[in-house]
């Protein structure tokens, strides 16, 4: 073999590796980005597999116990019109695709254990990470998706009043507590 | 002030096509006084976007929130300094700060080059003018920062908490710095190519710059990791985002580079691989500001999505059918004068170094645009999260790290049996048995142990360098240690700066094989007077202390930590974990505290708290070895500093310098 088919021979054995492992890797961690729209109307396909679900907290429903830690709420479609306008700011084809699809009564219970993230709370967007079983998502991780991200997205106009002290409320005293 | 900015940003545009059209034609028609004058508008473009961000800045400070961005990203309780970083805590602000600092650097490279690359310069300057007007286009055409609104807000609504952090107002700047200064080589190599002069003088004259570039890259990302553990809370740094690994790519690519031109220098090889890494590294930082911007890849970081997307789409592939256009038609230029003669060889060991940073590149890059591709190819979305990344980068970090202890060391052209023997049996031996010696203390994961041999090996290779090149100088020229060891580093201050750098890398390097591995976690609620045990330290939860103003109000948990468990624990201190509730944009946010030591941070997060019955969630985490990361980032930045300080045999003419230093008398 010459110096030069050696070289490349060495070079293609570092450059499969890398492909094998990135093959592997992603048989391995990938998981499956869909909305509780898609999720209700796929049926049972998505059953054991790993998901990351997009969605909104149902209001009325979350159930937080801060003793153990076990949150439940009820993950449901964001509503079309604001899936619209998610849409218009592309954020991304998931979330429009529900405003074209509407399914009525689409909405999962959501099982999660830990910590509260900041923005949590109901009516906002949230993405869950984990498996369903026996109609159940088990959440794993749980993350909550901030409207304005960095950019701020409105300003105090002369209109608004009090500044609401809900969200504080909200975050501290978490819903469940006596 | 808000007219001034805007006219600055227009004349500064026009400007730029000005600087653009006279440099290309002077330098087609070699016209000094085009070429002049091309020159000229580079300095005028510097001084017109600096007059715009001092009007930006002027309009923060004065809390004008009749304009926009000022209403957007500030409010009248914002602290001045967090005021100012609002300059680049939105889009539009972080756009023109691009821009000037494009700008800042244009100029510099004026400076040092007004005698010298003569055919190069309008190129250059054309080049660097091309991308400032690019950006300067979206601001005039797409998005005004100076724009004002049809009435004025009462109050701003504030920048965001998140980024009301000191890390946050370093962490931007270094990392822009970083992206932009690698326009400088990029540059350069453009002009290399246009003039067919592909000798080593672009490379030797932007050497510097790409080092520079890698720097301030490194303390961006560093700065950006050390803002996601201090104010994100969920105990980590790193969680590979895509606008993470927006930052990351362009700092592999350019490390490459950084090894591979000395390839170049020394054996006039790779000439074509240099200039596609320098290629490949500005087009990343180009890639890197459309994923931010453009909403493609959705990112808990990103900025709002804005329609810019496309521009940058286009702007990104001009660059790359350009650039690579150029170069495959002077590809019969840019032929190697040497060949690879073994494996066992620098070159080659400084190849495979080359392939596995382009390849841990090339997987950052795959996994942060998954869902994309699967979206294309199968029409389902799949995301590929943190598990990917550490799976597919774990041994190819560890290989790197190997690398570095072999590269260094290793003989030019080919090495033979017995000077591997004697390279290498000590410093082997040595990580052998530093993984040995980590399995017996109880280390099991195998990644792990295999990392701790082989950083440990690495840092030996270094170690030898340094004692050895001090023993020889102690012998021929009978100086004192330090004296040699000095005189050592400032004779070879590529070298041996590169072996600190090294060090510190490596130090990086156990801080997050330490803290990913051996990471412990609690989470539990307490009452007042309860504690939690974990990692050889009691924590407990003593009570909760309120305080308000205008901006932010704060509830801290008081926190006590003791060394050891039970009754024989000795109290060391105390950390205060708050939940602060952020006035303007109403938002509340938690604040982690942290007690750290060299050996060890004990992460206290207050999860939430209920005033009733002041019951309070915690969650802690022992994570090992952070602070080997920050120390590791000083350590990288003496190493950097040695390097780029100018060495004497460098200021008088090229010829002295050529001289290789053993030839000189003693």
């Amino acid at each position: 073999m010459s110096r030069k088919a050696k070289f490349l021979f060495g070079a293609s054995v570092i450059v499969l590796a890398v492909a094998s492992l990135i093959y592997t890797a992603v048989r391995e961690t990938s998981a499956y980005f869909i909305t509780v729209e898609e999720y209700a109307q796929s049926g049972d396909a998505h059953a054991g597999k790993h998901l990351r679900l997009a969605g909104r907290v149902s209001d009325g429903t979350v159930k937080w116990d801060p003793k153990t830690l076990d949150l439940e709420f009820v993950i449901a479609p964001i509503p079309p019109k604001e899936a619209a306008a998610h849409e218009e700011a592309g954020s991304g084809r998931a979330v429009a695709a529900v405003a074209t699809a509407p399914v009525a009564g689409a909405s999962l219970p959501v099982r999660y254990n830990g910590i509260l993230p900041d923005m949590f709370a109901a009516d906002r967007d949230v993405i869950v990470e984990g498996t369903v079983e026996g109609g159940v998502f088990h959440a794993k991780t749980l993350l909550t998706t901030c409207p304005s991200k960095y950019e701020s997205d409105q300003y105090e106009s002369e209109a608004s009043g009090e500044p609401a002290k809900d969200d504080l409320t909200a975050s501290l005293a978490a819903p469940g507590v006596p | 002030m808000s007219e001034i900015g805007r006219l600055a940003i227009i004349l500064g545009f026009l400007v730029a096509l000005w600087g653009i059209a006279a440099s290309v034609l002077g330098a087609v028609r070699r016209d000094a006084r085009l070429i002049d004058s091309g020159k000229h508008a580079a300095y005028a473009f510097s001084a017109l976007t600096g007059i715009a961000v001092l009007a930006l800045l002027y309009l923060l400070l004065t809390r004008d929130f009749n304009v926009e961005y000022v209403a957007s990203y500030s409010s009248s309780t914002l602290p001045i300094w967090y005021t100012i970083s609002a300059l680049w805590g939105g889009m539009k602000g972080s756009l023109l700060w691009w821009t000037f600092i494009l700008a800042v650097c244009n100029a510099v490279v004026q400076v040092q080059n007004h005698d010298k690359n003569r055919d190069q310069m309008p190129w250059v300057t054309a080049t660097m003018l091309v991308v400032g007007a690019f950006f300067l286009s979206l601001l005039v055409f797409i998005t005004d920062p100076f724009e004002r609104l049809p009435f004025t807000p009462r109050e701003g609504s504030d920048l965001n908490p998140l980024l009301q952090n000191y890390w946050m107002t370093i962490h931007p700047p270094s990392l822009y710095v970083g992206f932009v200064s690698t326009t400088v080589p990029f540059a350069f190599a453009i002009a290399a190519l246009a003039t067919g002069k592909l000798g080593d003088a672009w490379i030797r004259t932007t050497r510097r710059w790409a080092l520079f570039s890698w720097f301030f890259l490194s303390l961006g990302n560093l700065f950006g990791a050390a803002w996601a553990y201090v104010v994100l809370g969920w105990g980590g740094y790193w969680a590979w985002d895509p606008v993470e690994n927006a930052a990351f790519m362009p700092w592999l690519t350019a490390t490459a580079y950084l090894h591979s031109v000395m390839i170049q220098e020394k054996k006039d090889m790779l000439k074509v691989w240099n200039m596609a890494l320098v290629i490949l590294t500005f087009a990343l930082t180009i890639f890197g500001t459309f994923l931010t911007r453009s909403g493609v890849i959705s990112s808990v970081h990103s900025f709002t999505q804005s329609g810019m997307g496309p521009f940058f789409m286009y702007f990104l592939i001009a660059i790359l059918v350009i650039s690579i256009g150029m170069l495959v038609w002077r590809l019969p230029l840019l032929k190697s004068r040497n060949e690879l003669e073994s494996v066992f060889s620098r070159e080659a060991a400084f190849l495979l170094n080359n392939l596995i940073l382009v390849g841990i590149a090339f997987t950052v890059f795959w996994g942060t645009i998954f869902p994309v591709i699967s979206e294309w190819v199968r029409g389902v979305k799949i995301t590929v999260g943190p598990p990917f990344f550490n799976k597919v980068n774990a041994p190819l970090g560890i290989a790197l790290v190997f690398l570095m202890g072999v590269g260094p060391v290793i003989a030019w052209r080919k090495a033979s049996a017995a000077s591997l023997w004697r390279s290498f049996a000590t410093p082997m031996g040595t990580g052998v048995v530093a993984g040995a010696l980590a399995f017996v203390l109880g280390a099991r994961n195998f990644y792990a142990v295999v990392a701790i041999s082989v950083a440990t090996f690495a840092l030996a290779t270094v170690w030898i360098e340094f004692w050895r090149g001090m023993r020889v100088r102690q012998a021929m020229m009978g100086e004192k240690p330090w004296t040699a060891l000095s005189r050592l580093i400032g004779k070879n201050r590529r070298r041996y700066g590169g072996y600190i750098v090294h060090v510190g890398v490596v130090m990086i390097f156990m801080g997050i094989v330490a803290s990913s591995v051996f990471k412990l976690e609690v989470q539990r609620s307490l009452h007042v007077g309860d504690s939690i045990e974990i990692g050889g330290y009691t924590v407990r939860y003593d009570g909760i202390a309120i305080e308000n103003d205008d901006h932010v109000e704060r509830t801290f948990a008081r926190v006590s930590v003791w060394d050891g468990y039970g009754p024989e624990a000795v109290r060391v201190g105390e950390v205060l974990p708050e939940k602060r509730f952020y006035k303007k944009p109403k938002q509340p946010t938690t604040e982690v505290s942290i007690w750290s030591t060299l050996g060890e941070d004990l992460y206290v997060v207050l999860g939430s708290y209920d005033p009733p019955t002041q019951l309070a969630v915690f969650q802690v985490f022992v994570n090992p070895l952070i602070s080997w990361m920050w120390i590791g980032g000083l350590v990288l930045t003496i190493g950097t500093g040695v390097c780029m300080w100018p060495s004497y045999a460098e200021r008088p003419a090229t010829a002295t310098a050529r001289v290789p230093a053993g030839s000189r008398p003693a």
